[in-house]
């Protein structure tokens, strides 16, 4: 005979007492137009993304529109993020889902993140990030206060994931005992978190949705890193090297007579040598 | 030429007064202290205690404290303090020395328990009282 698979505890949801105090907390200071950023860390199937979507779920009050705000990568982010603002929707979550793989990613991550919350602040959205590891993020965002909570997910297994809760004050202490370990994660043996708490599984159909979100995004990352390993170029790509708004780059090529070598995804690529050709037109 | 390490003259911080003070009112009630406990000490061994240095031991402390119990008292209750602080009987004067201690305790010379009690369970109660 078969076990069915709790989704929800008995207060209701899909993870410990403790955390959605704490998420509320969170609403007032999101209500004064404070950037406010929650990071769900841990190792690969621990369920950061089940836990991200979780909790976005209770601090929006409603189901999470998964197409519109579950982002894989940097430029997906923000054009998610925009439409969350177009939409008055209150959270968004931003997956790395291994957009950190490029050489350079990350300080154009921290950059971009940087730049979001600068701009996005008065919009009133709770932005949840996705990662491996926390230490990644630039000191500045620490040094603007903008993250709020750490929830470290470990040990999950079969019924339920483990989380811990930091506050950005222990933050800054897991920051620094990372920098002196040889091995980062034991920090968050020696600094104690705030609350701990345990959260269930999806629902099945729930699960599904997200994995094909999920797998379509990485698909697209791994094919669009093929075609860049390929030595193509991407139109954004061309515009951030000739430092040129993108109707520029267009014209430039639609007068040059120039077609892209590939085009994936509606993404047109180009072939390195075009950059050169359209650097003379600068 | 003999460095001279008790020559303060070159210091550019010094100890305000006031600390000074501060330390100088613990230093009486730790002595006013001894004396109870000796007071007692003797009371329980069934001998007649001497009330002598409970009386002027809680009386100096009584003179250190004594602007600024005018200042926070009202007339009345600074009488009956004084009062309490100078009777010939030590049983007396040790309830005089109590008030004394709740004088202390909220001009948070003693006071221990100043940190401000926070459920750190919530991140952000812990986040606002560190100022972040």
């Amino acid at each position: 005979m078969g076990t069915t698979q709790k989704h929800k505890y008995d207060n209701g949801l899909p993870f410990s007492s403790l955390l959605d105090v704490n998420l509320n907390s969170l609403r007032d200071r999101i209500a004064a137009k404070k950037a406010s950023l929650v990071i769900i860390d841990g190792g690969v199937g621990e369920g950061k993304t089940t836990l991200a979507v979780e909790v976005a779920e209770y601090f929006q009050g409603s189901a999470l529109n998964l197409r519109h705000q579950y982002s894989m990568g940097g430029i997906q982010f923000q054009e998610r993020l925009q439409i969350c603002v177009d939409t008055n929707k209150l959270t968004v979550i931003y997956d790395e889902a291994g957009d950190f793989s490029r050489r350079g990613a990350l300080t154009e991550f921290n950059k971009m993140l940087n730049r979001i919350f600068e701009t996005y602040r008065g919009f009133k959205i709770l932005v949840i990030i996705v990662l491996p590891n926390f230490g990644i993020l630039d000191k500045q965002l620490f040094d603007n206060m903008i993250p709020r909570l750490l929830l470290h997910c470990y040990g999950r297994n079969q019924n339920y994931g483990n989380y811990s809760g930091y506050s950005l004050y222990r933050m800054f202490y897991l920051r620094e005992k990372m920098k002196k370990l040889t091995v980062p994660p034991q920090a968050y043996t020696s600094v104690n978190p705030n609350f701990r708490g345990h959260f269930l599984d999806l629902t099945s159909e729930r699960s599904a949705e997200l994995e094909k979100v999920s797998l379509e995004g990485k698909a697209k990352v791994l094919s669009g890193n093929i075609l860049q390993a390929r030595g193509l170029m991407p139109t954004l790509q061309l515009c951030k090297s000739l430092h040129r708004s993108r109707p520029w780059v267009t014209e430039k090529l639609r007068k040059l007579g120039i077609k892209p070598d590939h085009i994936y995804k509606k993404q047109r690529y180009f072939d390195k040598g075009v950059l050169e050709r359209l650097r003379d037109e600068v | 030429m003999v460095y001279n390490k008790d020559n303060k003259e070159l210091e550019t911080t010094s100890t305000p007064p006031s600390d000074i003070l501060k330390i100088m009112i613990l230093q009486r009630r730790d002595d006013a202290l001894s004396a109870i406990e000796s007071y007692y000490k003797y009371m329980y061994s069934g001998a007649t205690p001497p009330s002598h240095i409970v009386r002027s031991r809680v009386g100096s402390l009584f003179f250190d404290l004594e602007p600024c119990l005018r200042r926070s008292l009202s007339a009345g209750d600074y009488k009956h303090l004084s009062d309490y602080i100078f009777s010939d009987k030590a049983a007396i004067v040790i309830l005089g020395f109590r008030e004394l201690n709740a004088v202390l305790d909220q001009l948070k010379i003693t006071r221990l328990d100043n940190n401000p009690r926070i459920d750190t369970t919530i991140v952000e109660n812990e986040n606002s009282i560190k100022g972040l």
